[in-house]
């Protein structure tokens, strides 16, 4: 997909974009909020790291390369009920659409059923060389709302926050300068106006709250919106060679570099990938 | 209760940003009297981390590294997404919000983070920033249809209205009846004149009921807990998106009205935060560009 960041109607700047929950923009009620659930089967303790990253990351961690393990998904389901929705849908027609044309699709029941429940899982990935927990979150701001980001997060770092694991946190954000940055309780190696936000953003806030210092966030220059984010090669080569170390030296490094080019270029996630003189 | 007034100065997510950088050019030029005091949950906002701001002049984030409310200055490293600062000469908290509501869940912004930050902080005034612009239709069309203004002495730019709060109780058994919505045919959408009072000069009178403004009035009405809170000052600045910093500043020389202090608080010396570097700032245009560039 070519993602085009600007577009011809100019949004106002303090308008983020991300999907509507709420369609009623005059409702006075308090939304509901998702419910997470984490596999209880998973416990964090047993690991000795534990990365937090987003899908922009996962070219890093080949499934076969790493022999990683299915441990099951993190679950978040947003219920919204009918009278969350405007008065104008589903009063849209004032005579029953279903008696008028029996076999005939109601086009305000697919936006009904379409938007009023959310659901996304993630999947939590052991990678047993190394004693290792991966978890990368698939977040796009076209569809997941930051809300389930942050809830995620809360009930994460309440269960991870133990003795004896250390957290890696891992993003890209195209708020910093052109260098790779390293955070940590205490120190922040990011200047104004930098900052961070998304899924890593959310976590690194929860992390600050609690008050842990058992943690290290990198954070990568990238290009584009959440979760569209594009790297460049001077980028990946640098991550590439922290986390084949990282990951355990079992490999054959030209095998892990040549497969993480690889992904990269096959999600689109490389800047180089889409240079052509044509928009 | 305490009989002295406490005010809490609170920056909506508006058109150019220009309540939150007025927030930021108050804290950074008043920064010998403002203190960091703590973190607000920030659930319902857009999440963000980022580094301490400090004055454009200043070597170090005297907000923080100065705060008696920290127990261990040093050890402060980041600002989040919502954070209060206190002034205690002049008895004003500011509440600077630096990333936009999550769709949905302003109410619940509102109700559950707000509201209970105003009891604790047993707030008596506060004062809401806003700004809107020429995107801002369902403002601006009702603007130009109605001709009830005398146009001689309307502010072009500032907007202020009063809702105080001295007969809450009757405030809130005849909510609907003072409310008196109207309905616009071409938005249906509903707006009430009765909430606010607004100043001769203002050029608007009235809000609708899809802006934040009025749901954190209706919020504040319907709490009855709230019983220290004396009066919701609202005031809106007319912007065009750009480099709002202008703006700000002019929204800043209103301060002796948004916090009714009988001290002076005139801002006399504008210090922009190291942020606003290469982005916002007050430097004047080039001599040479004066008559500006038309093609």
């Amino acid at each position: 997909m070519l993602f085009k960041q600007w577009n011809e109607l100019v949004e106002p700047r303090h308008q983020l974009d991300s999907p509507v929950i709420l369609k009623n923009e005059e409702s006075l009620q308090e939304s509901p909020l998702p419910q997470v659930e984490i596999p209880s089967t998973v416990n964090f303790s047993d690991y000795k790291k534990i990365i937090l990253t987003t899908k922009v990351m996962n070219p890093l961690f080949p499934k076969n390369l790493l022999k990683m393990e299915d441990l099951g998904n993190i679950e978040t389901t947003l219920l919204l009920t009918e009278s969350k929705m405007t008065d104008d849908e589903q009063n849209h027609y004032s005579w029953d659409f279903n008696e008028n044309f029996p076999n005939e699709f109601n086009p305000s029941m697919e936006s009904a059923t379409g938007n009023n429940n959310f659901s996304f899982k993630f999947p939590i990935y052991r990678i047993s060389s190394t004693d290792t927990l991966l978890i990368s979150i698939d977040e796009n701001f076209l569809k997941v709302s930051p809300i389930f980001l942050n809830l995620i997060s809360k009930k994460l770092t309440s269960s991870i926050n133990n003795d004896k694991s250390s957290i890696l946190l891992l993003g890209a954000s195209d708020k910093i300068s052109n260098n790779i940055k390293t955070v940590t309780n205490k120190n922040c190696s990011i200047n104004p106006p930098e900052f961070i936000t998304g899924f890593i953003g959310s976590l690194l806030y929860e992390l600050l709250e609690i008050g842990t210092d058992n943690f290290e966030c990198i954070i990568v220059p990238s290009e584009g919106p959440i979760g569209f984010e594009k790297l460049s090669l001077s980028t990946m080569e640098e991550l590439i060679n922290q986390f084949f170390h990282e990951l355990g030296s079992q490999m054959d490094f030209k095998t892990y570099y040549d497969e993480c080019h690889r992904n990269w270029k096959l999600e689109g996630s490389a800047t180089s990938t889409q240079s052509g003189l044509y928009i | 209760m305490s009989t002295e007034q406490t005010t809490l100065l609170l920056p909506l997510v508006s058109t150019g940003n220009v309540p939150q950088l007025s927030v930021d050019l108050i804290l950074h030029s008043l920064s010998d009297e403002f203190e960091f005091v703590k973190s607000i949950d920030s659930t319902f906002l857009h999440p963000f981390v980022g580094p301490l701001d400090y004055g454009i002049d200043q070597t170090e984030p005297v907000l923080y590294t100065q705060s008696s409310f920290l127990e261990t200055p040093s050890v402060k490293k980041f600002s989040t997404a919502l954070e209060l600062f206190y002034n205690k000469s002049k008895r004003v908290y500011v509440l600077q919000q630096r990333t936009p509501t999550i769709q949905g869940y302003l109410n619940n912004f509102i109700k559950d983070t707000l509201i209970p930050l105003i009891k604790e902080l047993q707030i008596t005034n506060i004062s809401v920033l806003d700004s809107f612009g020429p995107l801002d239709e369902k403002i601006i069309k009702r603007k130009l249809q109605s001709n009830n203004h005398n146009h001689k002495n309307i502010d072009p730019f500032f907007s202020m209205g009063v809702c105080e709060l001295q007969s809450i109780g009757n405030l809130v058994s005849n909510f609907d009846s003072t409310l008196r919505l109207q309905m616009d045919p071409d938005t249906s959408l509903h707006y009430t004149n009765s909430i606010f009072k607004f100043t001769p000069s203002s050029l608007i009178d009235e809000i609708s009921t899809d802006q934040p403004i009025f749901k954190l009035t209706y919020h504040l009405l319907n709490d009855q807990n709230l019983t220290n809170l004396k009066e919701v000052k609202y005031c809106t600045l007319f912007v065009h998106e750009g480099d709002n910093s202008i703006d700000a500043k002019l929204f800043c020389e209103h301060l002796p009205d948004l916090i009714n202090s009988s001290s002076d608080c005139k801002i006399t010396k504008f210090r922009t935060p190291i942020s606003w570097k290469g982005v916002y700032g007050f430097s004047e245009l080039p001599s040479t560009f004066e008559e500006g560039i038309y093609i």
